[in-house]
């Protein structure tokens, strides 16, 4: 019996089954995630005006939608053509929720986008799941089972948030990678703002001598605006006299790490896929702004689910931490560009 | 507010517990059909299977009622602070739909200018 269960492959074939077994039911929980995700964005669009069968046939046709990345052989120009491909792409999107949501307001429309953007993950995460599961079952590969296998807890943690995120979403909640809007509405709050860019606002105001310009997207929608056309506009109607540029963004913290643990660095402080960031780190080169990044620390869950209260406290320290790097690095009259990067949803101006 | 809507993980493990215990006995019978000669010798392979099967149930639905109580304590609510500009209140209630950071109210004491300051999630103790 015992050479038959070492020496043959019986051993492998049994713990091949069990693992199936147990793959197959975190298979059935992500359906179910994705099942009660489809519910949520078609009980939004009937809220919103539409039918029930427009809005499950517009939901259906939106799913497996994709973006295919610029060729990088020809690394020239890439961030042009990403940016173009991306914005195509956003078009698109404001184009089927414009079309599914028809009596929602701006804000409204914002926070379904991001509603779908949650169902579309869930939607691939469930859609490679399940190819891997079938192709080990196929060639019965226990190796493909076993790969499987040790990344779904961080698989399923991810599918989790983002199930978690839908209510937040829908409802207009700011979630935790709101934390850099929420900075920038503190330290504008009550002064005279205009729109700089595409969904990004500026408000202008003095703090110790000194101008500061502050940036965020344009809420209370779920919208992240393009950050980086706003700061190059202000950088050039400023001819490059600016002192410094501050950004503000909430990062992904590491096992044993705080939630709400702010952490100072150099550089552009932005998750964007690149054309964002790029224009920032460009504008900044080219007339030598110090770029300085403050961030506040939480796990994905954290992230895109409802901001906890840590986050939002930190929100208060991050403001003085501002204050005090702009009393100690720059001088009177000078000009300060702070950025608050992140979804402001559940924010206003 | 509670979050509405959010899930309690379904757990595999009556199903992994089913799959171990099936195993399990098919290789006490093929031990107790073949390898075992006397009664008192099956009646200890019974005892160690009906021994090894309790730990296993016991085990596994420790499992079960720590997944639960981890689905319990991830149950949050959501709470705005809303403060007054001109007597300096601060008032903190629960989350409705249609509330932002920056929605202008009504202070409930001084009848004066307040705004919603804060939106936050904490955890249900």
């Amino acid at each position: 019996m015992i050479a038959l269960m070492f020496f043959t492959p019986l051993n492998e074939r049994i713990q091949l089954t069990y693992r199936m077994l147990e793959i197959q039911s975190y298979l059935k929980q992500l359906e179910s995630y994705l099942t009660r995700a489809d519910r949520v964005f078609e009980e939004e669009a009937r809220r919103y005006g539409c039918s029930e069968e427009k809005a499950k046939k517009a939901l259906k046709s939106i799913k497996g939608f994709f973006l295919i990345e610029p060729v990088s052989m020809d690394p020239v120009g890439i961030i042009k053509r990403l940016e173009h491909l991306l914005k195509t792409q956003e078009d698109r999107v404001d184009d089927f929720i414009r079309e599914v949501a028809v009596n929602a307001s701006e804000a409204e429309r914002s926070n379904m986008k991001n509603v779908l953007a949650a169902n579309l993950a869930l939607d691939i995460i469930y859609r490679v799941v399940r190819h891997i599961f079938l192709l080990a079952k196929k060639t019965k590969n226990y190796f493909y089972m076993v790969q499987l296998y040790m990344y779904l807890p961080e698989i399923m943690r991810i599918a989790r948030s983002y199930f978690r995120a839908l209510i937040p979403l829908k409802e207009g909640i700011p979630i935790g990678d709101s934390l850099g809007p929420l900075v920038a509405f503190k330290l504008g709050n009550g002064s005279k703002w205009r729109e700089v860019a595409k969904n990004v606002i500026a408000y202008e105001r003095e703090a110790s001598g000194r101008k500061l310009i502050i940036i965020k997207a344009k809420g209370p929608g779920g919208e992240v605006g393009k950050p980086g056309d706003a700061v190059e506009k202000i950088v050039k109607e400023h001819d490059g006299k600016v002192k410094m540029i501050i950004m503000v963004d909430a990062a992904v913290k590491l096992e044993g790490e705080r939630t709400g643990e702010v952490a100072e660095g150099i550089g552009a402080a932005i998750g964007d896929p690149g054309p964002e960031k790029y224009k920032i780190e460009t504008v900044a080169t080219e007339y030598g702004i110090p770029l300085v990044a403050i961030v506040v620390k939480e796990d994905i869950t954290e992230a895109i689910t409802a901001m906890p209260r840590e986050v939002a406290e930190a929100a208060d320290r991050v403001v003085e931490r501002i204050l005090d790097i702009i009393k100690k690095k720059t001088s009177e009259g000078d000009v300060v560009i702070i950025a608050g990067i992140g979804n402001t949803i559940g924010i206003s101006q | 507010m509670g979050e509405k809507g959010v899930e309690r993980p379904a757990t595999p493990y009556l199903l992994s517990t089913l799959v171990m215990v099936g195993l399990m006995m098919v290789i006490a019978l093929f031990f107790i059909t073949l390898a075992a000669k006397t009664e008192s010798e099956r009646n200890i392979i019974w005892a160690m299977l009906g021994f090894a099967a309790v730990l296993i149930v016991m085990m596994q639905m420790l499992e079960v009622v720590k997944a639960r109580r981890a689905a319990l304590e991830e149950r949050k609510s959501i709470s705005i602070v809303i403060e007054c500009q001109e007597c300096g209140e601060k008032l903190v209630r629960d989350f409705q739909r249609g509330d932002y950071v920056g929605k202008e109210e009504k202070c409930k004491k001084c009848g004066g200018k307040a705004m919603v300051t804060l939106i936050y999630s904490e955890k249900i103790r």
